[in-house]
């Protein structure tokens, strides 16, 4: 048996989704066979799900786009379906981060991944949800280190094939819905601003970072 | 009023399926539309403008300029088909990098002062469960507060679009 990883990111190598997955290889202390695949790389779609065998399990890592899979993790999800009945055995986990904050924003794309494994006929052994994760690739390893070694621990739990440990889901999920003292911090016009600023400045885009090039007028 | 139809669906329709509405049109099994890279550049090189070169500009314009947008899609694995999901993840540019409160949950401010209304017409080529469909409208619910609007209509139509533009002509 082995693990085959599915990155759904439409960021392929370069995404937070990977870096989260390579937590979790790190975690699995070389004690699992690990293959590697990109949603994005769609000509390799077919290599990857040829290469799931009996006994095998998945685990799916994407990026939460408006609330649901990217577009290209969902192609991979059709192409999945040929190989529905086919294969036995198959454990699957998924990890949903998202750039909001509050877990709420993936409890819908949660309930579709529930029905994908029963529909393949996969046993699900959970969803992991990390809520405010857009940073994760640029920061430094002290500032995620308690979400690494979260998903550490969730590699245990893909080496004993059992469900994701609740606590640590708990934990990786903080609050579902923002706090009020957060919303309030939100409201006054706080999010997202240095961030994207620093940005827009530096392609020296901030006078147009309200254009609507679209409308017509 | 101007209404916006994205048919993604493998079936091709033309205005007189209409035939009592003006409509923008689109079936976009017969354009070209590449999948979003998660660049960010048209929060923070080119705002507003999404900067790969293909049929996508078209759609965003006619969606933004409508006062409802109808999307038509395929049931494909208990959802909306990909083809229509990398259209939801390209219309990015419609909206600004920054943050609002939303029915007190985080959501992206307007780019612009007027979102159209949804709907959501599937098409029953394969059966679908009530409890697909309750996984695919609350899909959607997500997506109308991440866009900034409303959803108005998700509806089960096989019928020659019948049940869609019964729902044009109540809206």
């Amino acid at each position: 048996m082995k693990l085959v990883i599915i990155n759904g990111s439409p960021r392929g190598k370069k995404s937070n989704s990977k870096v989260i997955a390579d937590w979790i290889i790190s975690g699995l202390v070389n004690k699992i066979e690990v293959e590697e695949y990109y949603a994005i790389q769609i000509k390799k779609h077919q290599e990857a799900i040829s290469s799931i065998e009996d006994g095998d399990t998945i685990l799916l890592v994407f990026p939460l786009y408006i609330d649901s899979v990217p577009g290209v993790t969902k192609l991979f999800i059709e192409e999945l379906d040929l190989i529905k009945d086919k294969v036995k055995d198959i454990k699957i986990y998924y990890i949903v981060q998202s750039g909001f904050a509050g877990a709420m924003h993936s409890r819908a794309v949660e309930r579709y991944l529930i029905y994908v494994a029963k529909h393949m006929g996969f046993k699900y052994l959970g969803t992991a949800i990390k809520p405010s994760a857009e940073g994760l690739r640029l920061m430094p390893a002290i500032l995620t280190k308690n979400v690494s070694d979260n998903f550490k621990k969730l590699s245990k739990d893909i080496l004993e094939s059992r469900n994701f440990n609740q606590e640590v889901l708990i934990d990786l999920a903080g609050f579902e819905v923002p706090p009020l003292k957060y919303r309030k911090h939100i409201e006054k016009g706080k999010g997202g601003k240095t961030y994207f600023n620093s940005l827009l400045r530096k392609h020296k885009a901030y006078p147009k970072r309200f254009d609507q090039p679209y409308v017509k007028k | 009023m101007n209404i916006t139809i994205i048919n993604t669906s493998n079936k091709l329709y033309s205005k007189n399926d209409f035939p009592n509405h003006d409509v923008t049109l689109f079936n976009t099994t017969e354009l070209k539309i590449k999948s979003c890279n998660g660049c960010f550049d048209c929060w923070v090189k080119t705002p507003g403008k999404c900067v790969i070169k293909d049929d996508m500009e078209e759609l965003l314009i006619a969606i933004i300029n409508s006062d409802l947008t109808v999307y038509i899609s395929d049931i494909k694995v208990g959802y909306v088909s990909s083809g229509l999901k990398m259209i939801h993840d390209r219309t990015l540019p419609l909206i600004l990098p920054y943050m609002d409160i939303v029915k007190d949950e985080v959501h992206h401010t307007k780019r612009y002062e007027k979102y159209p209304k949804l709907g959501l017409v599937l098409i029953e080529n394969e059966k679908i469960s009530d409890e697909v469909f309750d996984i695919i409208e609350n899909s959607y619910v997500r997506l109308s507060y991440n866009m900034r609007t409303e959803l108005l209509f998700v509806i089960k139509d096989d019928n020659m679009l019948g049940g869609l533009n019964n729902e044009i002509s109540n809206y």
